[in-house]
């Protein structure tokens, strides 16, 4: 690779040495040595490396001193050098006839790093039980431990540039959701929808999503975790749509309801009674309270109107960075019944009360928050009501 | 009202004939390896042998499939109306939040009876976490691999399958038309993308594994960038793949836009390309092994000298997919030294490409088929580069 290309960093270096200082002082806390992590989330944030191609092994190292160690597939290495921060020396690739776990224990013993305490994160969706199992077996000399949930600590309260990021995701899913508004109506398809609203925000800037655009009408709204599969919209139809748009890799989500023709009294008093729990939970949210507490806002809702069992889910999860297959930082932290982690100004949320009739329809609203010094800022810009079309 | 009680329909898109073939088949290598129970995590496979299918997989899901009966399908709560509405047998076991999914599964083994039960785990699985690994170990003992066992019988597709593949690419199809319409200069590689997206949906494309991938100029010659809000340029490079989806299957297509004058070296690497496909396709018949298919397209790619801008393998079966990927290379794939033989009914996508760092990249793809006699390409777009 003859040519150097620039580095393509989001962040200062300090930004991303600041982290590392925190996540040092956790590992502290706990004696690990070194960190090994294998979340696409987390390499992303303490090293700025990146791909959509999160199915093939990598890894971070993150030791006591000096710049972590990136190890990626040999074909991402171009990403890897524009985007992480650190030295071309910290990059190490695999090779498609290399076995990359071998890889990353040559680098352990190479840099010394194969003795002590080593966190594996064994929460991670992308650290398969052969791969640990093969690098706690073949580490004899270190204690290998568990450390996931680490990293997610200091993620949880996100920087000024970070909070950017997400109001920017946040405004590509406004375009997005304005642009599936409009196409909404009798004789177009879910698909025709989903189409609208990937092109409203994807032209606005938004960048390779972490799951499609969820839209799901009529009875299939019912009916949870559906999504477009061609289906001819009708008059009557409820449409439900959850959309996140990405920014640097930042995800700003939001969810809203629309109705094909005048919406039925229940429809019309379930969509105010979302509306009242969400915001109750705005309200909730300040710094000092617990995540409990902001659960019970939301929830009580539901509960005080006796409509709890088609509710029946948690307020909301923390949100910031994403990759496929969800924006969801249910790793970080989420904000459900008995939640103890107390706000702090920086923390972000996505909030999407939502209810359902099995099979029949469904109604929601969400909003993406920053937890400020002293409440609550809605960081999405979309009209927050029912849209009649 | 439960969702088992709104009598909900079923959304079946295979015969209930092909999914027993499919049980039939994954029981014969259980035993071959002796093992009496199953546990199915990978979402694809998942899929595969029940027809359940949501965008909520990152959520435990396990099928436990024994020696004989229903397969038994344990599920988060919420997941069930659409797991009724999409899985062929009404046999679940579901886990409310904050309740443990492997206590429920180690129940769900239970209701086998059998005694002393040889329970195989995908060990090589993504979602499983290691932590539900272990859980599954301290309530079970001593776990043997199963990895593998389900994908064996997803190498060679049925006709049904072929079917979906056909009507995926012909969505691919249509995003690749009106990306080639949208690309000029000024336009961004967004747009290209949202054009893709939108075509192929409104084609009928499901959501899909990985979104469109548009990458540009200097850029391009990055391998696995896709865009970045960069605006087009004359005398750039924009390397087009994109993977549209029909019942979770998936026929990807990767072209080259060229636009005006491009450097000489990246107008002849295009045409390697398609020379390298070309003999790719013309070697693959029942019969030949991997290395073979291969090793046709990496001969082109050494003649004209472009060896290093290659370093790859050639291909990769597809199939069944959900995010973060629309490939079964762990499956099978085509590549250097690979014994495998190719037998009729394997699906390949096959993309040749070559980069020049940070300043081009260019490539070109089918999907193909392993037919009786020789190889039909699945995927129907020019193959000739894109002119813009």
């Amino acid at each position: 690779m003859s040519v150097a290309m620039a580095k393509d960093l989001l962040f200062e270096t300090a930004e991303y040495q600041a982290r590392i200082a925190k996540v040092r002082e956790e590992m502290d806390k706990r004696g690990i040595d070194l960190m090994v992590t294998h979340w696409a989330q987390n390499i992303f944030y303490l090293t700025g490396h990146y791909t959509f191609a999160i199915s093939n092994y990598q890894c971070a190292l993150i030791p006591r001193t000096g710049e972590p160690i990136v190890i990626v597939r040999d074909l991402e290495a171009g990403n890897s050098r524009t985007r992480a921060w650190v030295k071309d020396e910290n990059i190490v690739t695999w090779e498609d006839t290399d076995d990359p776990v071998a890889v990353t224990l040559q680098v352990l013993e190479e840099r010394g790093l194969s003795t002590g305490r080593i966190g594996l994160e064994e929460n991670s969706f992308y650290l398969s039980s052969r791969n640990a199992g093969r690098l706690r077996a073949e580490l004899p000399q270190a204690d290998v431990v568990d450390a996931g949930g680490v990293i997610e600590m200091v993620r949880r309260v996100k920087s000024p540039q970070e909070i950017e990021y997400i109001r920017k995701a946040c405004d590509t899913t406004a375009a997005g959701m304005a642009a599936a508004m409009a196409e909404i109506q009798v004789g177009r398809t879910e698909n025709d929808v989903a189409a609208a609203a990937f092109s409203g925000m994807v032209r606005a800037g938004s960048e390779f999503l972490t799951n499609d655009p969820i839209v799901t009408s009529g009875p299939r709204s019912g009916i949870p975790h559906t999504t477009f599969h061609r289906r001819v919209l009708e008059q009557g139809d409820a449409v439900l749509l959850e959309f996140g748009g990405a920014y640097n890799r930042y995800m700003g989500p939001l969810m809203r309801w629309a109705i094909i023709g005048p919406p039925s009294e229940t429809q019309q008093k379930w969509s105010d009674l979302c509306l009242e729990a969400l915001a109750n939970a705005i309200d909730a949210v300040k710094p000092g309270v617990t995540t409990g507490d902001v659960d019970d806002a939301c929830r009580t809702t539901f509960e005080r109107a006796g409509l709890y069992e088609y509710y029946k889910k948690r307020t909301g999860y923390s949100v910031g960075i994403g990759f496929p297959p969800g924006w969801v930082e249910g790793a970080v932290m989420s904000v459900q019944q008995y939640g103890d982690v107390v706000l702090q100004p920086g923390m972000t949320f996505h909030m999407p009360p939502a209810m359902r009739m099995p099979g029949e329809f469904a109604v929601g609203f969400s909003e993406t928050v920053v937890v400020t010094e002293t409440g609550c800022e809605v960081l999405s810009s979309f009209p927050r009501e029912m849209v009649i079309r | 009202m439960s969702m088992a009680e709104t009598g909900i329909g079923k959304e079946l898109y295979f015969s209930l004939e092909e999914y027993q073939t499919r049980l039939a088949g994954l029981r014969t290598r259980m035993a071959g390896q002796d093992i009496d129970t199953l546990l199915v995590t990978t979402p694809e496979n998942v899929y595969w042998l029940t027809g359940y299918q949501t965008i909520g997989y990152s959520s435990y899901q396990c099928v436990v499939v024994g020696m004989e009966g229903d397969p038994l399908i344990v599920v988060r709560l919420l997941e069930e109306g659409i797991a009724r509405r999409t899985a062929w047998t009404d046999n679940f076991l579901t886990y409310a939040d904050g309740t443990d999914p492997v206590t429920a599964t180690v129940k769900a083994i239970g209701q086998l009876g059998l005694s002393n039960p040889r329970v195989g785990v995908e060990e090589a699985a993504w979602f499983l976490t290691v932590r539900n690994y272990r859980k599954l170990t301290e309530a079970l003992g001593t776990l043997h691999d199963g990895s593998g066992l389900v994908e064996d019988g997803r190498k060679i597709k049925s006709a049904q399958e072929i079917e979906y593949i056909r009507l995926a690419a012909r969505t691919t199809e249509a995003g690749m038309e009106a990306a080639a319409q949208a690309a000029r200069p000024g336009v961004s590689e967004n747009d290209i993308a949202a054009a893709a997206f939108d075509a192929m949906t409104r084609a009928g494309s499901e959501y899909m594994a990985i979104d469109p991938i548009v990458t540009s100029g200097p850029r391009s010659g990055i391998a696995h960038s896709t865009y970045l809000r960069r605006t087009i340029e004359p005398g750039d490079a924009i390397l087009l793949e994109f993977g549209g989806c029909w019942h979770r299957y998936f026929g990807p297509i990767m072209r080259t836009v060229l636009v005006g004058d491009v450097p000489s070296e990246a107008e002849r690497m295009t045409q390697v390309c398609i020379d390298a496909l070309n003999a790719a396709i013309e070697a693959i018949k029942p019969g030949v092994t991997s290395h073979i298919a291969d090793k046709a397209a990496r001969d082109v790619i050494d003649e004209f000298g472009f060896t290093d801008n290659y370093r790859k393998r050639l291909g990769y079966s597809v199939g069944v997919g959900f995010a973060p990927d629309w490939g079964e290379g762990h499956i099978i794939h085509l590549n250097e030294n690979d014994p495998m033989i190719l037998e009729p009914g394997m699906v390949f996508h096959m993309p040749p490409a070559l980069r020049r760092y940070g300043q081009w990249g260019v490539g070109m793809s089918e999907t193909v088929l392993v037919t009786e006699t020789g190889c039909e390409v699945l995927t129907g777009f020019r193959r000739e580069a894109i002119r813009a």
